[in-house]
């Protein structure tokens, strides 16, 4: 019927816990003010199992007792604002879109940042990025540079002199898992699919900007401070009453 | 003598066992402050049934008044009272302004509810919760195609790409005291329905109505309380050790 420590001290041990993830997601979202395409990533809370704790006739009546909290940690798949771009390489996805990339080892990972550059492999010059990833077109193929003038355009978007680049779209975004370098990718056992994006449009010489909000970051992290604190709050209080049981015999 | 002693200790181990309770309701409570559509939860205490005391005069019984046993935990008290609401400019958010819940079914087949409007369209384009639970409609389980522009009226009216599709089917309990929580912000309703005269707002999501100063108030109060117990256990222990040691000592 009964834990022996207080379970109290449990339930706010988990809110103390949730709290400082939520600390840790806050902190993530605010150092990447500034990286480009960065999508912020949200923390939201929900209850646990209840127990029923028993009345006095040994009769279950409506006496529940809860066990503490725990998190969902989404991510605010919504478009930064554009700024200007500083070389004719950078390209912004207008819509919800991605780039496909292909890394050394073959594995295609999808990413709305375009630090692209040119590299010369094996005497061919092929569109890659800073990272050394390939950039595909929108038939998952390596895109080979033969002329000196670049111009990029959309699957959606129509021009004989242009590169076509692979840009994808997912039914739910939220689903990817974010890798290192604003890849994302398609955990196993995920039935998301990626498919070809025919509504976005590419803004040249233009970044991304993070889609970071720093006012509310600060106004969640004064949030999510207090609740680590009130949470600590009630640790300290529920360690003092074990210390009173403690000590009726003295 | 003695007998009095016991009940004493008795009466006090009654109160420590109460307000350790009712501290891990707060707790909860405290642990669940940021969680969506959450609704805080109180524990009413009874005194223990009253029974009457005799004295032996004439070698006859004669009242001479009520005592009771102490204090015993009588019900978990759940206030559904409204949450603030806030904005989150999310479309798949909703709130529910008034008395009601969304219902949800899950993958058993159990119809739940729930205050907690983070919805999510899977694949297929039914409208899910964060648990992948389907939402309930006034006409089953709700779809809305993908991808598609979902707006929602204040009745719960679900328009897909302007086409109405499905209502939400809002529960309204007739007897809030026999609902049970169940975890991640879901409840059960064992009564009967009443019509849904709220509103649900779009973009929006409820907080939960725990209120951190009234909490924290509770907190202090059952820990001085339980305190106070475990000094009258202390007290009724030093007198027994009287009693026992130096009374009649020659």
């Amino acid at each position: 019927m009964f834990i022996n420590m207080i379970n109290a001290f449990y339930s706010a041990k988990s809110g103390s816990k949730n709290y400082q993830t939520y600390l840790d997601a806050i902190g993530n979202n605010i150092a990447n003010v500034n990286t480009a395409s960065f999508k912020a990533q949200n923390v939201s809370f929900t209850d646990l199992l209840y127990t029923n704790i028993e009345g006095p006739d040994g009769a279950e009546q409506n006496l529940q007792t809860g066990n503490g909290s725990r998190i969902l940690i989404t991510r605010d798949m919504s478009q930064g604002t554009s700024i200007n771009g500083s070389s004719g390489l950078d390209v912004m996805i207008k819509g919800d879109g991605f780039f496909a990339l292909q890394g050394e080892d073959g594995n295609i990972s999808y990413s709305r940042i375009s630090n692209f550059t040119i590299s010369d492999i094996g005497g061919t010059k092929y569109l890659t990025n800073k990272n050394g990833d390939y950039v595909l077109n929108e038939n998952l193929e390596k895109i080979e540079i033969t002329s000196g003038e670049i111009a990029f355009i959309a699957p959606s978007e129509v021009n004989n002199n242009a590169i076509t680049l692979g840009v994808f779209r997912f039914d739910n975004p939220e689903e990817l898992v974010a890798l290192s370098d604003g890849k994302f990718g398609i955990s196993a056992g995920s039935t998301l699919t990626a498919k070809l994006d025919t509504e976005s449009s590419l803004l040249m010489n233009m970044i991304e900007s993070s889609n970071v909000d720093l006012a509310s970051e600060m106004a969640k992290m004064i949030i999510a401070q207090r609740g680590f604190q009130v949470n600590a709050k009630m640790i300290q209080t529920v360690d003092e009453m074990e210390q009173y049981a403690n000590n009726l015999r003295n | 003598m003695v007998v009095i002693m016991d009940n004493t200790i008795i009466n006090a181990t009654t109160g420590m066992l109460a307000r350790q309770k009712s501290m891990n309701i707060t707790s909860n409570n405290l642990s669940n402050i940021e969680t969506v559509g959450y609704k805080r939860s109180d524990l009413i205490l009874n005194t223990f049934g009253e029974y009457m005391t005799y004295k032996v005069d004439n070698g006859e019984a004669v009242e001479i008044g009520t005592k009771t046993h102490g204090v015993v935990s009588g019900n978990v008290y759940n206030d559904f009272e409204q949450g603030a609401i806030y904005d989150t400019n999310r479309t798949l958010d909703f709130a529910i302004n008034g008395v009601g819940f969304f219902t949800v079914i899950n993958e058993n087949g159990e119809i739940t509810l729930t205050r907690d409007g983070r919805f999510n369209v899977d694949d297929n384009g039914f409208l899910m919760d964060a648990l992948g639970n389907f939402i309930m409609g006034q006409n089953g389980t709700i779809n809305v195609g993908v991808p598609s522009e979902i707006t929602v009226s204040e009745t719960g009216i679900i328009s897909s790409n302007g086409n109405a599709v499905n209502s939400f089917l809002i529960t309204i309990p007739d007897d809030t005291a026999a609902i049970v929580k169940l975890a991640n912000g879901q409840l059960t309703n064992p009564g009967g329905t009443l019509p849904f005269t709220g509103k649900i707002i779009q973009g929006s999501l409820e907080h939960s109505n725990v209120n951190l100063i009234e909490e924290m108030a509770a907190m202090i109060e059952d820990s001085r309380a339980y305190q106070s117990c475990s000094q009258i256990i202390k007290m009724a222990d030093q007198l027994l050790q009287k009693t026992v040691n130096e009374i009649g000592r020659v």
